[in-house]
């Protein structure tokens, strides 16, 4: 596999890292990844630019709550790569969604169409806010199987949580979900995440809910807890500020399987939350809060385990895809960095990575290997080709 | 540097390499600024968290008042349950505890409270227990289980005893959290009940297995659901099981007759049992059949709805048996084992009820000749081998569907069921008189009989059985009468005298016992006084249905068939006894059977019969006939002469008109001489008679003999005997015989008459010299009756 990144800002346009020469075409890329904020991607014929460089490439993005490079986390620009493979074959299978409860659906038609005994990894990309992404990832899961990993990411839209864009092999948009199949024997897949985020506080009893809208914890409105603990100042920034409490969920008859879920959006009149998953009632709840330094000790640990799994030689280079949550980048605020560079450090040496802060990450459970929605984790997908 | 500066400082690089300070400083205030934030929301997140496990503690604090509450009530509501029961409850945890013991277990178990106390082990209740002597009536296994804490092991129930007597029943259980709960129950009662059950079972069982007579319980459909031994060895079986399994029906296998089954279930029915129900029935196993006697009852249950049957058996054969012989010994002759009369009237109804008129059946009566012989010389024992040879004899002439029986005494009877004609019959009774005359060897010796046979026919002479019974006898009666040693058939038109004959000899026998006899008495009066000098004692038999019998007619059968001795006797007596008693006679006159005279006893019985009356034997006559002498036996001289000494009288009787009158007066020197009547009342009135009845006199006188004259009925009579000398009389003109009630109204005195001649004035003489002396006169009656 050759991997060839690319970054484009509004001074510069766009420009390849320094390590490739802009002459040395690659060979033919079948398949390119880019990562924009919306105002970017509203304002840029970002996409055009890109079907322009590489003609008969598959073309897939997001919009984002901002972008990983190599070096750092930026708002603005765009960052990219262009994939080409030795012998995995690509196919590119999209869907319009209308409303949350098509979730597990859609997800399961976009499976089938990808569905093939030789399916080795499915990377997929999902509108943000229109979207439930543990139904999606369930329906995509059911149809392709357990054996397939299945990983990705809901798009963001930076922390105005209005518009998530998508583009499927076609001008982003919104209510879009896009999911690429790699097929073949060389390709391989390696997962890693990790969130870092440590419960406190009495545990509750979601004693209201309705599939990802909480209602009542405890009896009382679920918003009444939170903006207690965020104070006026930062009551003000809901559903934005909601991001520094995740809550941890857990069902009383698993006691053993967290789950970590997000705020996307709130309801004031309502007084209901909005998670990017599912809260079932009668699960018991805790307020989780992140330290920087576990966070950060978090994403290396992610990123160690997406590179512990590859065991061949690589044939070519090594991508590792990094999805992250805006909640981390929330909390983080400028130390969002040192995420990244712990990444780094717990990859292999030699590792190519971008990605970008999403509203939801979908990655493989770490114990049980089902595709499943986290939030406010850094997830990192590692792609390489075996060599032949 | 701090790796965010050095970021920072990149941020705030301008494109010419320069930093923008002011940005820089932007940078690093909005960094302090976030941990800042960062430090408030800890801060922050802190209080509120240790504000609500504040509260979450004081909820829980009154949730755990109010759960304690709770539990208080539960508790308190155990309590009272568990105290309130009538059983003892002991609970043990898993560390072998005795956390929970109510006060009706230590009441039962006797438990001191402080052993309680401090929650003692199990396993220490138990020694303590033990120690006390708690297990005492218990085993040894039982003891040595409870201290090695096999008590674990103990069953789920059982019952034990305690020192003092009460029966607890105990009963364990396992509970999930690993303790045990143990109840204890009083079960005294229970247990007494059923212990006494269990006696009274033991006892009845004793009397079920050891019983003789066999007890059984079979259902309503017959099938047999128990037996005892006795009854399973009736039917021929070693054990009970062996016979229930054997035994289907009751109705088909066991009555002989299967209808007896039905019998039997009607009778309990109707009556709800059964006594003493005699049937035959196979013995089960062999088949061999027997008599048995059951009673049987209908158990019920509570609401009265038969649930089966229970009954027992007895083997009735022997009773069976016995009644068998009874039947037989009944219908049948002891002696010589063939059928009685009894039997044979029975048989001889039956054969009449199914004959016809066609076919007559014959009615024989066969009478031995001189069995009575054989009997007095060669003793009883011959007598009866006698008849027993004599019916077998006869036995062996009839035909099977004839009946030869034995009547009595030496009496048998024949019936010929099918004779076919009279000639037949002779034929038969010829055969029979032949049989009997062969001699008889009986011991050795030869008896030699003969037989009289009588015949009477069905239609003819009789139609029932006791008719022809009786004219077949009468028939043997004229048989025997015309000399026996041959058959005669019954003829209608046999005299009645005959058949009057008959009755009296049948009757005879039972008349003296019967008191039928009476005498009557006749005065001797003396002519010359008037005073009555004797009374002559006459016998009459006074028959409660035929009324008096004349002595003419039942005298002469009383000396043939030998009644006459034991009539002899008690006239005898009897006339002794009225002559001192209410007759009051100075003189009493009996007259002596031939017979009498020829018995040895005679002498014996006058002397009894004057020593029981008192009589003086002066005042004693016998009056005796010349057919008496006329054996010229010397035994009959010996006893008159015996008599005589005694101071008895004899009299001569009749006389004048046997053959040799006179010579017996040679012979004897009689006392009297009775001169009879037919010379006092003459039928050819002359003077013969009374030429007679002087010489007579003369004579009498001479030899010192009184004379009597018999049958004076009229003064002229009297006349003329007192002219002939003649002074004492006897006849209707003096009175007739009268029985002793009536001698009041007899009681005349006839006017004396003057003797002609010396004779008179002798006698008168006589008279005037001794008082009315008793002088011994005899009343007479001859064998040639006076008909009153």
């Amino acid at each position: 596999m050759k991997c060839t990144y690319l970054n484009w800002d509004a001074a510069q346009g766009w420009n390849s890292p320094p390590n490739l020469t802009a002459d040395a075409r690659p060979p033919m890329s079948q398949l390119v990844l880019y990562f924009a904020a919306r105002e970017t991607l509203a304002a840029n014929p970002v996409h055009a630019d890109l079907v322009a460089r590489f003609p008969g490439a598959r073309i897939v993005g997001c919009s984002t709550g901002g972008q990983i490079g190599r070096n750092d986390v930026t708002d603005a620009g765009v960052q990219a790569v262009a994939m080409s493979f030795a012998s995995t074959r690509i196919k590119v299978a999209s869907g319009n969604v209308i409303a949350c409860s098509d979730s597990f659906v859609c997800g399961a038609k976009l499976g089938l169409e990808l569905a093939s005994p030789d399916l080795a990894g499915v990377f997929v990309l999902s509108d943000g806010l229109m979207v439930n992404g543990s139904r999606l990832a369930a329906g995509l899961s059911s149809a392709v199987g357990r054996s397939v990993a299945v990983s990705g990411g809901l798009a963001g839209d930076g922390a105005r949580f209005g518009e998530t864009w998508v583009a499927a092999d076609a001008i982003p948009a919104k209510g879009v979900i896009v999911a690429v199949g790699f097929y073949g024997e060389d390709i391989r897949f390696g997962h890693g995440s990790a969130g870092g985020w440590n419960v406190f506080g009495p545990r509750r009893m979601i004693t209201q809910s309705i599939d990802n809208v909480l209602f009542e914890l405890d009896g009382q409105p679920a918003l009444d807890l939170y903006e207690r603990y965020l104070g006026s100042e930062e009551a003000a920034l809901l559903p934005g500020s909601a991001l520094l409490f995740p809550l941890s969920i857990r069902d009383p008859d698993a006691p053993d399987r967290d789950v970590v879920r997000t705020v996307l959006a709130v309801d004031q009149q309502a007084r209901t939350m909005t998670f990017a998953g599912d809260v079932p009632q009668g699960w018991s709840a805790q307020l989780m809060r992140g330290q920087f330094d576990q966070l950060s000790e978090a994403s290396m640990k992610a990123a160690r385990q997406a590179s512990a799994t590859h065991t061949d030689v690589a044939n070519g280079d090594c991508l590792a895809i990094l999805v992250s949550c805006i909640g981390r980048r929330l909390l983080l605020g400028q130390r969002i960095a040192d995420e990244v560079d712990a990444a780094v450090q717990g990859l292999a040496s030699g590792t190519g990575l971008l990605g970008f802060y999403s509203y939801g990450e979908i990655a493989p459970h770490a114990v049980s290997g089902v595709p499943q929605l986290h939030n406010q984790t850094m997830t990192v997908t590692t792609i390489r080709e075996r060599a032949a | 540097m701090h790796r965010l500066i050095a970021k920072q400082i990149e941020r705030a690089r301008r494109g010419d390499g320069g930093i923008d300070i002011d940005q820089l400083i932007d940078l690093v205030s909005a960094a302090y600024a976030e941990v800042d934030r960062d430090q408030a929301r800890s801060n922050r997140s802190i209080l509120l968290m240790a504000e609500e496990l504040e509260d979450l503690n004081a909820s829980l604090e009154q949730q755990v008042i109010e759960r304690t509450e709770e539990l208080n009530d539960l508790k308190r509501r155990f309590e009272d349950a568990v105290e309130n029961l009538d059983q003892g409850i002991m609970m043990i945890d898993r560390r072998n505890k005795v956390p929970v013991v109510n006060q009706r277990c230590i009441e039962l178990l006797d438990i001191p409270g402080d052993i309680l106390r401090g929650m003692p082990s199990f396993e220490a209740l138990m020694v303590f227990q033990h120690a006390r002597g708690e297990f005492a009536p218990m085993d040894d296994a039982f003891r040595r289980d409870v201290l090695e804490r096999a008590h674990e092991h103990t069953p789920g129930i059982f019952v034990r005893q305690r020192p003092n007597g009460v029966f607890l029943e105990v009963r364990t259980r396992r509970l999930s959290s690993g303790g045990t709960i143990r109840t204890y129950t009083d079960v005294t009662e229970r247990e007494q009940r059923t212990r006494a059950l269990a006696a009274a079972e033991q006892e009845y069982r004793g009397l079920f297995e050891n019983s003789v007579v066999g007890i059984y319980r079979s259902s309503l459909d017959g099938r047999q659901l128990r037996a005892n031994p006795s009854l399973v060895r009736l039917n021929g079986y070693e054990t009970e099981a062996e016979m229930l399994a054997a035994v289907q029906d009751i109705a088909l296998e066991w009555y002989v007759d299967p209808g007896r089954r039905d019998e039997f279930r009607d009778a309990l029915e109707r009556d709800g049992k059964v006594t003493d129900f005699v049937s035959e029935i196979y013995r089960h196993k062999t088949r061999e059949k027997i008599w048995i006697s059951e009673s049987a009852w209908v158990v019920r249950d509570n609401k009265g709805r038969p649930v089966c049957y229970e009954g027992t058996v007895i083997d009735a054969s022997d009773r069976i048996e016995a009644d068998r012989k009874i039947m037989h010994m009944a219908r049948h002759d002891a002696l010589t084992e063939i059928p009685n009369r009894m039997f044979f009237l029975e048989s001889l109804r039956k054969r009449l009820r199914r004959g016809r008129l066609s076919s007559p059946l014959a009615v024989l009566c066969i009478d031995l000749d001189r069995f009575k012989e054989v009997n007095d010389t060669l003793g009883h024992d011959a007598g009866d081998t006698l008849l027993r040879s004599a019916s077998r004899r006869l036995g062996g002439l009839v035909g099977n569907q004839d009946i030869v029986a034995r009547l009595g005494g030496d009496e048998f009877a024949i019936l010929l069921t099918d004779p076919q004609s009279d000639a037949n019959i002779r034929a038969m009774a010829d055969l029979i008189l032949d049989a009997l005359s062969r001699p008889f060897s009986i011991g050795g010796q030869r008896a030699v009989i003969g037989a009289s046979i009588g015949v009477a026919i069905s239609g003819r002479h009789g139609d029932n059985p006791t008719e022809l019974l009786k004219n077949a006898d009468i028939a043997l009666y004229k048989a025997k009468n015309e000399g026996r040693q041959r058959c005669c058939f019954f003829d209608p038109n046999l005299t009645s005298k005959l058949q009057r004959r008959r009755m009296i000899e049948l009757n005879l026998h039972s008349a003296l016992a019967a008191g039928e006899f009476e005498l009557h008495y006749q005065p001797i009066i003396d002519i010359t006084t008037g005073a009555t000098i004797s009374h002559e004692a006459l016998l009459r038999w006074r028959h409660p249905l035929i009324g008096l019998i004349s002595p003419a007619e039942f005298v002469p059968i009383a000396e043939e068939t030998g009644l006459m001795i034991p009539i002899g006797e008690w006239i005898l007596r009897q006339a002794c006894a009225d002559a001192t008693g209410a007759l009051g006679s100075p003189s009493i006159a009996v007259n002596l059977s031939p017979v009498q005279l020829r018995s040895p006893n005679l002498l014996t019985t006058v002397m009894s019969a004057l020593a029981s009356s008192s009589l003086p034997p002066e005042r004693l006559e016998l009056e005796i006939t010349e057919t008496v002498l006329l054996s010229d036996n010397k035994v009959t001289y010996g006893t008159l002469r015996d008599l005589k000494a005694l101071g008895i009288r004899i009299a001569l009787d009749d006389f004048g008109t046997g053959y040799s009158s006179l010579s017996y007066l040679q012979r004897f020197n009689f006392d009297k001489i009775k001169i009879d009547r037919s010379f006092v009342s003459p039928s050819q009135p002359g003077t013969t008679g009374l030429a007679v009845v002087k010489a007579v006199i003369l004579m009498a006188g001479d030899l010192g003999m009184d004379v009597v004259a018999e049958g004076v009925e009229t003064e002229d009579q009297v006349a003329t005997l007192v002219e002939a000398g003649c002074r004492l009389m006897q006849g209707y003109l003096f009175g007739r015989p009268v029985p002793v009630s009536q001698q009041a109204r007899q009681n005349h005195k006839r006017p004396v008459t003057h003797l002609s001649g010396t004779a008179g004035e002798k006698a008168h003489e006589k008279d005037a010299q001794e008082p009315v002396a008793p002088r011994a006169t005899t009343f007479k009656q001859t064998a040639r009756a006076r008909t009153i």
